[in-house]
């Protein structure tokens, strides 16, 4: 065979010493033999809880027999769409670093130096993470063949579940290997490719489904949105496979030319992302920040940009108000935000239009979303407050000063406040503006909202400088502050509830500990207080509160937070001089 | 002013300090010298408290930096070799954030912030956002936050890396004037004969170890090759060394090509009687030459070059 014909099909042009190199890292990272057994510890913890609740010993065997179906159907779906969920997210986080860490170690630059191309990095970083999560998606696969022999799965359903879930996550990869071109920081890439796919998942199918509905009569457009959106697509999948006639359609090779379509997507952005690299890497041999900015204002004139300003106060504040709240991108940032509030004032104008403004479950559903965009910056941004200035290698040269660590740990905190509150304005307006539009939310609600969010606020931030101060890189900061949360109002609960079915105890526990989650918090306080005409009733999965008595209980769960934030920082302001060099 | 005792740092297997003893006196500028790895970074590194060692202590003005950490950093300047700036600050500000956090009060601040850079012959520059300075521009911010709080006891890690030979005469100059201000000055840096001009005391650290402590005397003593001395004359070498050789004051003589290197048996200086001695014998001199003991020389012998 021709050498060159041998290179191409040995698909060396794809990879090549770039994934060999990522291989053999990845290989001595502790943290991917943690991943996986955490993946397999989850995923059974997830399995016997499915087991546990559909299959109930004591019955007959013939009842027992269809409901082994059952649960193996049940088990499949949950093992299907946990991997759906995880793979995603995992490519996510691990191709958020491919072309921003090159740069950031001043690496791509060399890299442009060697004989490796463009081809070769984008390639080689994307199938390196891509191994490693097959790897994963592998593991289960024997689980997934045990389960088959309750009955009642076809394999083809397996394959097409597997396939689609490849595709999706090779597209994730690919939209966050691109943003990584693009973006210096790892964890800004992981937050702007959660709220692209957020959009292209959630979004714009409920946007065009409710802009459709209101014009015409068509009712199918999840037919359309199970090609080109994974998730429809999986969901369509696991109806037309156990509930054929649930479907109005043909299924067919649909999950082919769904996958098909995502992988023309991938193609597309990876192709882009080859023509790019080269240009990130000039720009880094160039020279880091000064080349990333191409405004002439830095360079040239500086003295006119920008006067020379006085530091005053705790100097660690002062640096960290006086940068920019948005950073470099805040055009951008500023004119995305005003293009999703039209159609945004556009879903308040429907939800008017129909009668539902005074509706419990509208403002519930409001609430849900800016909680959760709320807590996702309030998350992230005060674990890069230390490990920021780690990467700088000015934390060595800070710490050698004569100020304080309550010093830096207050200026740092105040810092990640600043930065994250904005992210609260959507849902502080929405409750304040509904609060004042007399009979629908009631005002202790609102006062609620309040109490909530701070405690929420004070412990991300408190536990985000803990993990800042414990790592040495940010993404692994923003990672760790990422799994307390999931750790505390998932996995806790959820293992909660599964030790009371399993003690055959009551799980009142277990419900006042739910209660004491503030994502449910926020949810039960709108149902409890909207409209205004209903008084106030506080109905959590636990407790029972009218009026007044709500602030009362919710004062109390909020310091606890607060508290436990509190006891993070002071726990992080103790390691500040742990292993200053890592 | 600075003083180490059995100072020993292991980073799990490796042991970068071993049993470190060194004492540096106040007013000295303390040239320390080493191959790649030897451990100049983590001595200094304990000495400005950012790190604990493993076992030993160490002492800056009388206060262990491991129990005052506070007061050590009062009276200690730390320029790290590889230093982080932040970039959205400019010079001045970036100076004056430093200031501030050595707490100085906020109404002298200014006139400080204008005299390091003065000294540092940035004035130009303080407009400038700082990661728009050049690598040498940068490295002089850097000794120029290290003299923000007035300190006592300088630490700086290869401070001359990235500078211009101007620049480094510059800074060359400025050391001598601090040292003239009665400051102690500790300097690790590679450029060695740079080092052996202003420093008082030298020490030669290999794997974790001190080699040698010392004036630049007593390194020449201690070689025993106190002078060399380079001999050209005219016509047979060969002459010249049979005449000197029977010498009782000669160690040795080499030929190379046309000059002879002399070395004496004893530590003298006077080498008066080498060109009476040639005269007489009836040699013609082109030159003598005394060849002083350079410090590159003595790094060379006094390590092997072993990378730990
Ligand atoms: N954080 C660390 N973890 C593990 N080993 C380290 C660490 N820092 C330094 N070392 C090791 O300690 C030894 C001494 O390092 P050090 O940085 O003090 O050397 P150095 O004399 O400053 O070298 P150079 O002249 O190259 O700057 C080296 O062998 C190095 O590999
Ligand atoms: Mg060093």
């Amino acid at each position: 065979m021709h050498p060159t014909m041998r290179h191409i099909l040995g698909g060396f042009w794809l990879t090549g010493p770039i994934f060999d190199k990522e291989l053999r890292v990845s290989s001595r990272r502790r943290r991917n033999y943690l991943l996986r057994v955490g993946y397999i510890a989850l995923l059974a913890l997830l399995l016997s809880v499915v087991w546990d609740s559909t299959v109930v010993s004591g019955y007959s065997d013939a009842y027992s027999v269809s409901r082994m179906a059952r649960a193996g159907q049940e088990m499949v779906g949950l093992i299907v769409w946990f991997q759906f969920v995880t793979c995603q997210l995992l490519a996510i986080v691990m191709l958020s670093t491919a072309i921003s860490g090159e740069v950031y170690h001043r690496t791509l630059g060399v890299l442009m130096t060697t004989p490796i191309n463009s081809l070769q990095i984008v390639f080689g970083k994307l199938f390196s993470k891509l191994l490693q999560l097959i790897l994963l998606l592998a593991i289960s696969l024997p689980l997934l063949a045990i389960i088959r022999v309750f009955g009642g799965i076809p394999w083809g359903f397996v394959v097409q579940a597997l396939t689609i879930t490849l595709s999706a996550t090779v597209f994730v990869g690919a939209l966050s290997l691109f943003y990584s071109i693009y973006l210096r920081r790892s964890y800004v890439v992981i937050i702007v490719a959660l709220i692209t796919v957020g959009v292209l998942y959630l979004f714009i199918p409920a946007f065009a489904a409710l802009v459709v509905q209101s014009f015409t009569n068509y009712r199918n457009f999840e037919q359309f949105f199970s090609y080109v959106n994974p998730f429809f697509a999986l969901v369509f999948l696991q109806q037309y496979t156990f509930s054929p006639g649930s479907v109005p359609w043909q299924g067919g090779h649909h999950w082919l030319v769904h996958c098909g379509i995502m992988l023309a997507a991938s193609a597309a952005l990876l192709a882009w992302s080859v023509a790019r690299v080269r240009l990130a890497a000039l720009k880094q041999i160039a020279g880091g920040a000064a080349a990333a900015q191409p405004s002439k204002k830095t360079s040239a004139e500086p003295a006119l940009s920008r006067p020379i300003e006085s530091v005053h106060g705790c100097p660690i504040r002062w640096k960290e108000f006086r940068s920019p709240l948005l950073g470099r991108y805040r055009w951008l940032v500023l004119s995305m935000s005003l293009l999703l509030l039209i159609p945004l004032l556009i879903v308040y104008g429907y939800v008017g239009a129909e009668g539902h403004l005074d509706d419990e479950f509208s403002h519930m559903a409001f609430v849900a979303v800016y909680m959760g965009l709320g807590m996702l910056f309030t998350v992230v941004i005060p674990a890069t407050g230390i490990t920021s200035e780690k990467e700088s290698q000015s934390w060595p040269v800070l710490l050698g000063t004569t100020i304080g660590d309550g010093a830096i740990l207050m200026g740092k905190f105040w810092g990640a406040l600043r930065r994250c509150l904005w992210a609260w304005v959507p849902l502080l307006a929405h409750v304040l503006i509904f609060t004042l539009w007399p009979g629908i939310i009631h005002p202790i609600a609102a006062l609620g909202i309040l109490l909530v969010v701070s405690g929420t606020v004070i412990f991300h931030i408190g536990s985000g400088l803990y993990f800042s101060t414990l790592s040495k890189r940010t993404t692994t900061a923003v990672v760790l502050n990422f799994i307390l949360p999931a750790l505390m109002w998932l996995l806790i609960p959820m293992l909660m509830f599964f030790a009371t079915e399993l003690a055959h105890t009551s799980n009142n526990f277990a419900e006042a500990y739910v209660d004491s989650i503030p994502f449910i918090q926020s949810i039960a306080l709108m149902e409890g207080g909207v409209p205004v005409s209903g008084g106030m009733r506080y109905r959590g999965p636990y407790m029972k509160l009218n009026g007044v008595e709500v602030l009362f209980y919710l004062v109390v769960t909020t310091s606890m937070y607060g508290a436990i934030g509190c006891l993070f920082a002071w726990r992080a302001k103790c390691r500040f001089r742990k292993n200053i060099f890592g | 002013m600075i003083e180490i005792k059995q100072l020993t740092k292991q980073y799990g297997s490796l042991t970068a300090l071993d049993h470190l003893d060194l004492t540096i006196k106040e007013g000295d500028i303390f040239g320390y010298i080493g191959p790649n790895g030897a451990g100049k970074t983590t001595t200094m590194r304990v000495l400005a408290t950012l790190l604990d060692p493993t076992s030993g202590q160490a002492f800056i003005d009388g206060l262990d930096v491991t129990k005052k950490g506070n007061e050590v950093r009062c009276r200690v300047g730390y320029m790290p070799d590889f230093m982080g700036v932040y970039d959205d600050l400019k010079v001045f500000e970036y100076l004056e954030f430093f200031a501030a956090a050595f707490k100085i009060d906020r109404k002298k601040r200014q006139g400080i912030v204008e005299g390091v850079l003065e000294l540092t012959d940035l004035t130009s520059k303080k407009h400038f956002t700082v990661d728009s300075l050049s690598r040498g521009m940068q490295q002089r911010l850097g000794l120029a936050r290290v003299l923000i709080h007035d300190p006592k006891v300088l630490i700086l890690d290869e401070p001359a890396s990235g500078l211009d030979p101007r620049a480094r005469i510059e800074v060359r100059e400025l050391l001598l004037e601090l040292k003239r201000m009665g400051k102690t000055i500790m300097i690790s840096s590679h450029i060695l004969s740079e080092l052996e001009e202003i420093c008082d005391q030298i020490g030669i650290i290999e794997r974790g170890k001190l080699v040698f402590d010392g004036t630049m005397d007593e390194i020449r003593k201690h070689m025993g090759v106190h002078s060399r001395i380079k001999v050209e004359v005219i016509g047979d070498p060969q002459r010249a060394l049979d005449v000197l050789s029977p010498m009782p004051q000669i160690g040795s003589v080499t030929i190379e090509q046309r000059a002879l290197t002399v070395t004496f048996s004893d530590g003298q200086e006077n080498n008066g009687f080498l060109a009476k001695a040639l005269v007489q014998g009836g040699i013609d001199i082109v030159s003598i030459e005394p060849q002083k003991l350079k410090l590159d020389d003595a790094f060379l012998e006094l390590t092997k070059g072993i990378v730990n």
